[in-house]
This record gives C-alpha cells, structure tokens and sequence, in this order.
C-alpha cells in the first residue's frame, strides 16, 4: 500500500470534515452542474453515434442485399442463355438429320 | 413534414428529418403514423439520429406522399399511453453510466482506492450470501459471494471488481429485456378499446369505453367484460374476479357491490353506476395481468433455474477440492468464476419472453411460458366449429315466417334479442338486421341467456323465445302452427338454424350459412404435418353437417351436438389418456374446455371471458398463425435445448481447463462471461425467419 494506513486515515478525516464544507459552496455546486452537464451530453453524442452507426450498417446490409439479388438474376440469366443455346444446338442438328433423312 | 432522404435501396428508405432535433414524443407520433400506412412494413425512428427507417412493399410514391403530409402538430395518430421508448432509454442511459463509470474508474482512480471500492461494493454480496445460507441453502448467491471473497483474499481485486461488474451487466440486461417484453405486449394490447352498452333515457347505445363519464350507468351481461370500476345499480350476477385476485370462484355481486374493471360476468347481468372513467389504470392492470400471467413459468424455464442452483455445491466443492490437491488458489479462482447459474438463469427467461415478443408481433398474445411449452408438446388440438373453422362471420341467408307473421318483423325482433350476447351467430342476426336497414329500438324487458341454448325475453304479456331446436321444442314446448309442419321440413338441411317463437308459438327459422374458412383444409393438414396427431371438431350442429364438414378438412374425430360441459369433459378425457390439449375456442361455452386444456386459444374477436380464460390469443382473420404458433413453440424448445447443452458443455469444458492449470482465474471468468452473453444475445433472436 502505498498510501499506508496512516494516509487512509488521514485523507478520510479531512474528507469527512472538510470535503463537505467545501462541496456545499456555491462554487463547487456549479462546477458538479457543469461536469454533469458535460457527461450527460457525451452520453447523449455517444448514444447518437451509436445510433448512427446501426443505421449506416442497415443500409450497407439493405445493399448488400440488393447487390447479391443482382448477382442471382445475371447469373441466371447465364444459365438460362447456356441451357437456350444447348437446346438450340440440339434442335438444328435433329433438324438437319431430318433433312438428311429425307434428301 | 421537410426531410432528407439518406439512403435508399429496394424496398427499404432511410430519412433525416431536416429540424435541429427530434422529441422522443415526435418520434412515437412519427412511427405510429408510418406503420399505419398502406404498404410499409416495418418502421424504426430513432429520435436521437432523427432518422427514421421504413421498410414497405407497396410503391414508394405513397410511402414519399405519406412522409409530406406528414406533420407533427396537426396529423392525428393513435399513439397508445406507453410506448417502449422511454424504458427502452432508460435503461440504455442505465448502461452507459455503467461501462462509462467503470471506465473512468479504471482510468482515473489509484488502485488503492479502486480496491477499497471494490470491498465497500462486495459487502451486498456477502450479506446477501449469509441470508441464504442462514436459510439452509447454498443457491447461487453464495457462489457469487464466495468467488468475490476469494478473489479479494487472493488479492485479486481486479477479478472481484470485473466479476461484480458482470453481475450487474447481466442483472440490467435481464432486467430490460423482461421489462421490454411486459411493455411491448401491454402496448398492443392497449390499442383495443372495447364497447359497452350504455343506459340512456330507456335504451341502450353500444358505446366505446373511453367515451363513458363517472356517472353512466352500464349494462352488463352474461359473459362481457366489466369495462370499467362501478357499483351495481340493479341486476344479479355471478362475477369472475380472477384478473384481480386470481380466485377463479365466481362471486356473487348484487345492488350496491362494487365491481372492478377487467372482471368478467360469468352469468347473469348487472347493471352498473360507473364510478371511474377509464384510461387510468388500465394500462397499469395489463401490466399486472402480464406479470401475473408470467409467474406461470414454464416447467423447463423453472427446471433451469432449480439446475443453476443445485449445481452450485459442485462447484464449490470443486474448488475446494482444487485448492486442497493443488495448493494453488489461482486454480480453485478459475472454477469458481465458472457458474452455470448467470448462463442458464439469462438465457432461459430471455428465450421465453422473446418468443413471447415474436408471438405478438404475429399478432399471437401468449400470457405465459408454460403455454408455449404446452403448444410445442401436445398431440391433439381441439377445435369448437363456429368462429374457429367457419368464418367468423356467419351469414342469415334467410328468413322463414311461420303463422302468416312477416319476415322483416321478425328478423327486427331476433335481432333485438340476439344484440345483447357477444356470439358470432348473434352477430349474424344483428348484420342482418342492419343491412335490410330494419331499426330495432328496445321492445322487450330484461333478456335472460341460457348458455348453449338460446335467449328467452318478454314483448308486451308474450314470452319471446329464440335458440336451438332442442331448446325452443323440448325444453320449451313450443308448438309449431298449424299448417307449418311441411315447411319446417323443407329448410335447407346444410345450414344452421335459429328458431325464434312468440307465445309458446314458432314464429319464424332463421337459415344460418356458417362458411367453413376457405384456408382450414389446408390448416389441418398442415398440423397434421407438424405432430398433432389428433385433429377433433367439436360443434353443437347435427351429426350430418359435422360429418360432412369433417370430411371435408380431413379432420380425425368429430363430436357433433355437444354442449360446453361436454367439451371440457373431452379434453379431460384426452388427459386421462395421457395427451396434451390445445383448445382453439371463442364462445362463452367454449370457456370451461379452455381453462380445462393445457394451452387455450381464444380468437380474438370472440367473447371477453374467452379471451380472460385463454393462455393465448389470436386475430379472428388467420388461422395461419396456429401454425405460426406450433412453429414458433417447437424453435423455442429447440433453443432452450441448444442453450441448455451449449451453457453445460462450454462451462464444463472451462473448468476443466482451470482444474488443468491450462486456463487462470482471469481467462476463465473472461470465456465464461463471454460465453454467458453470447448464449444470452443469442436467445434474443427471433426464432422464426421472415420466409416462415
């Protein structure tokens, strides 16, 4: 301990006489007011930030969102393309077959 | 309203409103107007970043024209007395104070003093700890207790201090998750305001309760809700003062007792002075009924807790034990930081109220734990026919006069009578009386209902009869005219039928279409698919029409012509053979099989006594959400099951790895708190995805 028993002692005696008296002065009441109207508006900023912050990742989800929905349709859209293509390939040649059948 | 548009993407806009700042009251008003506008679904306005983001399906034109119009002085909005805001508030403020004094304490103070706070804030503890164990039992207080102490004895204050600041952490957080949940539910059900039948100059006006003044006199009849404080003016009936006082035995009330708001007359009518006007105290009194409702904890929500409890002479003898093997405290440090009590007593209730939340916000209104566990466990569900599978408007086709009486007269007269009863075929009557634009001002003396069975009144010197054919024929000896015997056979077999006699002679049948929902094959199907084994109609019709509707939604049994004691006699009969029962009612004779079954759902639009009686409640219009509901209590148990392993496993697991030296003190206390958030956090999700 680096205050030592003694020093407790001592700090909780002039804390308790003269702490108070000094506390109920005028001065002292304005400053407590001024410090706690400090900490209640960083508490209110910090709570905005917060707030800020949830929405800014809503909207980056939201987008997200969208971005991936794209990305299903092109890919889709692809995929739909490949399949025409497959089929259409396969319609001409039973096609030309037929011609060949009857040529 | 003047606002900025932030972001927006399909389907989903974010907004800032352009003025310096917002009001939390502003911001209430905001949100409730946006959610009542067609095609949005979802709103949040925080009145901090005085953003506001809506969420909607319809087209964004309306949602943009709904945000102009917008005003906060002059547009009207509902806003109901308690919205979640203020608390909501409360206790974030609650929370930053908390993480910001420990901050500071940590940043500013000298150690010596930190410690020396450290020990003033463990004497709670330590005395909350001897009172327990004074009592004879060694809870988890005592835990607590011990691992503060054996910290600071260990000289480890910095572990005390961060130990208690976890207890508190999780104490509010439980706290405001509890308090959210009550309030969120107290909130939608504040919304409803119900009607009551007022005294004025001889006739009766049905009149929306915040309208009546101390001094109105009311009328109250068999099965409606006592609305408001008042004393008996005339009349005797037998009241169901549960709500107030949770004694289900009805008390008798005749002139000059005092009545409460929220009781519910089980037979008989009174008439009422009303003494206090409603708004004060009513949203008070859904609060108590919730809290009430809420001690009925589930069984595996209160086997958690009694867990938490009985594992805590382990622990503690664990950590003996380690100490005693190892010499080493710093071992026997790190199992005692691991209970299994915060983990277990956070996430269980979270659970439960959260699913609670989740039910509400499909519109499902649970009053209790216990019953989500009943409606996840039960095999067979019990429907009453009328109101639950038929539509819950029936319709009066038509009209049939007997003894050259004239149609529309007598369709005046039943709906008279039938006014007075909160039924769905009364409501029938009344509609259509209403549409054929018939006004019915009040002829007969008092009515009298005769539950299950039909409505007797007096017109002038002749006794009015109206009700089911055993009541008017058998009980009532009612003749039919002559010459009306051919047409009494000739009615339309596959409706319903209400006779209506005057002078102890039939004056009219009243053909009834009771539309069975267009979605209840589909509904019973999917219970089937979700584990009922047993799907069982019940209904007062004949045997033919039961049979017929029975087929047709591929129900499993039916009971034709059974009156409401026969109703709670089945269900009592499913207990015996070892089922669980869930019973979807909304009558007044559907009351007694409600509070007889496991779990009763009362539809919403039905009877105030239905509704009083029932563990939960449902929107007439969907009976989706009984599907919801299955779904909804079968997740909640799975989580309570992943919960249950996973606070088991992980915090054996830590205390393992301290009893094996892998692990200090601080590192355990650090998982296991993280864990014990995690499991809690995680409990607070909704069960149900949005595709369900």
């Amino acid at each position: 301990m680096r205050f030592g028993k003694f020093g407790l002692l001592a700090a909780g005696i002039l804390i308790g006489t003269y702490g108070v008296k000094l506390l109920k002065t005028k001065e002292a009441k304005k400053a407590a007011t001024v410090a706690a109207s400090a900490g209640l508006r960083m508490k209110d900023e910090v709570m905005k930030d917060i707030g800020l912050a949830r929405e800014n990742w809503g909207d980056i989800v939201a987008d997200a969102k969208v971005m991936n929905e794209q990305k299903a349709v092109e890919a889709e859209a692809e995929y739909v393309a490949a399949a025409r293509a497959i089929v259409e390939e396969a319609d001409r040649k039973a096609a030309g077959a037929a011609a060949e059948a009857t040529a | 309203m003047r606002c900025q548009i932030l972001h927006e993407s399909k389907g989903r806009i974010r907004i800032r409103d352009v003025r310096f700042r917002m009001t939390m009251e502003e911001a209430d008003k905001l949100q409730y107007y946006l959610q009542g506008v067609g095609g949005v679904r979802r709103v949040t306005v925080n009145d901090r970043t005085r953003d506001a983001v809506i969420e909607y399906t319809g087209p964004r034109e309306s949602v943009l024209d709904a945000l102009a119009r917008f005003d906060y002085d002059t547009t009207a909005v509902a806003v109901p007395e308690h919205t979640g805001r203020a608390l909501q508030r409360e206790f974030e403020d609650q929370l930053f104070f908390l993480i910001a004094k420990r901050l500071l304490k940590r940043l500013l103070l000298p150690a010596d003093l930190r410690h020396l706070i450290t020990l003033l804030k463990s004497i709670p503890y330590i005395v909350k700890a001897v009172r327990c164990i004074r009592k004879g039992r060694i809870e988890v207080s005592v835990l607590d207790a011990v691992s503060i102490v054996v910290a600071m004895l260990a000289g480890d204050f910095e572990t005390a201090s961060s130990v208690m600041f976890m207890l508190k952490i999780g104490e509010l957080l439980e706290d405001w998750t509890h308090k959210r949940s009550v309030d969120d539910l107290a909130e939608r059900m504040s919304l409803n305001v119900d009607k009551v039948w007022v005294r004025c100059g001889g006739t009766e006006v049905l009149t929306p309760v915040n309208e009546v003044a101390p001094g109105d006199v009311i009328v109250v009849r068999a099965g409606g809700l006592i609305p408001l404080d008042g004393t008996v003016l005339e009349g005797e009936a037998s009241v169901n003062q549960a709500s107030m006082t949770g004694e289900h035995l009805p008390v008798r009330k005749t002139d000059g007792s005092a009545v409460y708001a929220g009781t519910v007359v089980d037979e008989g009518e009174c008439v009422i002075t009303v003494t206090q006007a409603s708004g004060s105290g009513r949203y008070d009194r859904i609060i108590r009924m919730i809290e009430d409702s809420e001690k009925l904890k589930s069984e595996t929500e209160a086997r958690a807790s009694h867990l938490a409890d009985k594992l805590v002479p382990f622990s503690l003898v664990g950590a003996g034990l380690a100490w005693a093997l190892t010499g080493n405290i710093a071992k026997a440090l790190a199992i005692l930081m691991v209970d299994y009590s915060c983990a277990l007593k956070l996430a269980m209730p979270v659970s439960v109220l959260s699913a609670m939340r989740e039910g509400s916000d499909h519109r499902i209104s649970i009053k209790g734990g216990k019953f989500l566990e009943a409606a996840a466990e039960a095999e067979t569900i019990v429907f009453d026919k009328t109101g639950t599978l038929t539509c819950a408007a029936p319709r009066v086709t038509e009209v049939v006069p007997f003894g050259g009486r004239d149609a529309d007269e007598m369709l005046r007269l039943a709906a008279c009578l039938e006014e007075h009863f909160p039924h769905t075929i009364a409501n029938a009557v009344v509609e259509a009386a209403r549409e054929k634009d018939l006004r019915h001002d009040e002829i007969h003396s008092r009515v009298e209902y005769v539950v299950a069975h039909g409505i007797a009144s007096a017109v002038g010197e002749e006794r009015v009869l109206i009700g089911s054919s055993h009541f008017i024929f058998e009980d009532e000896g009612v003749t039919v005219p002559e010459g009306g015997e051919p047409l009494l056979d000739s009615l339309p077999p596959e409706q319903s039928h209400l006779y209506l006699a005057v002078g102890g002679e039939l004056a009219a049948v009243l053909c009834i279409e009771d539309k069975v929902k267009e979605e209840a094959a589909g509904i019973v199907a999917g219970l089937h698919e979700l584990g009922f084994s047993r799907v069982v109609m019940l209904t007062g019709d004949s045997r033919r029409t039961a049979a017929a509707v029975a087929a047709r939604l591929g129900i499993d049994e039916f009971r034709a012509e059974v009156l409401p004691e026969d109703k709670a006699a089945f269900i009592r009969a499913e207990h015996e053979a070892g089922r669980k029962v869930i019973m979807v009612g909304d009558g007044i004779n559907d009351a007694p099989a409600l509070s007889e079954a496991d779990a009763g759902i009362a539809i919403s639009a039905g009877a105030a006594i239905a509704r009083e009686v029932a563990d939960i409640t449902i929107t007439e219009d969907d009976l989706h959400e009984l599907l919801t509901l299955r779904r909804l209590s079968a997740a909640l148990m799975r989580r309570i099951g992943f919960n249950y392993r996973f606070i088991m496993g992980v915090n054996s697991l830590l205390i393992l790895l301290g009893l094996a030296g892998l692990l200090p003190a601080a590192a355990t206390a650090l998982l296991h708190n993280a864990s014990t958030l995690f499991i809690g956090l995680r409990s607070m999700k909704p069960l149900l995805s949005d595709a369900e």
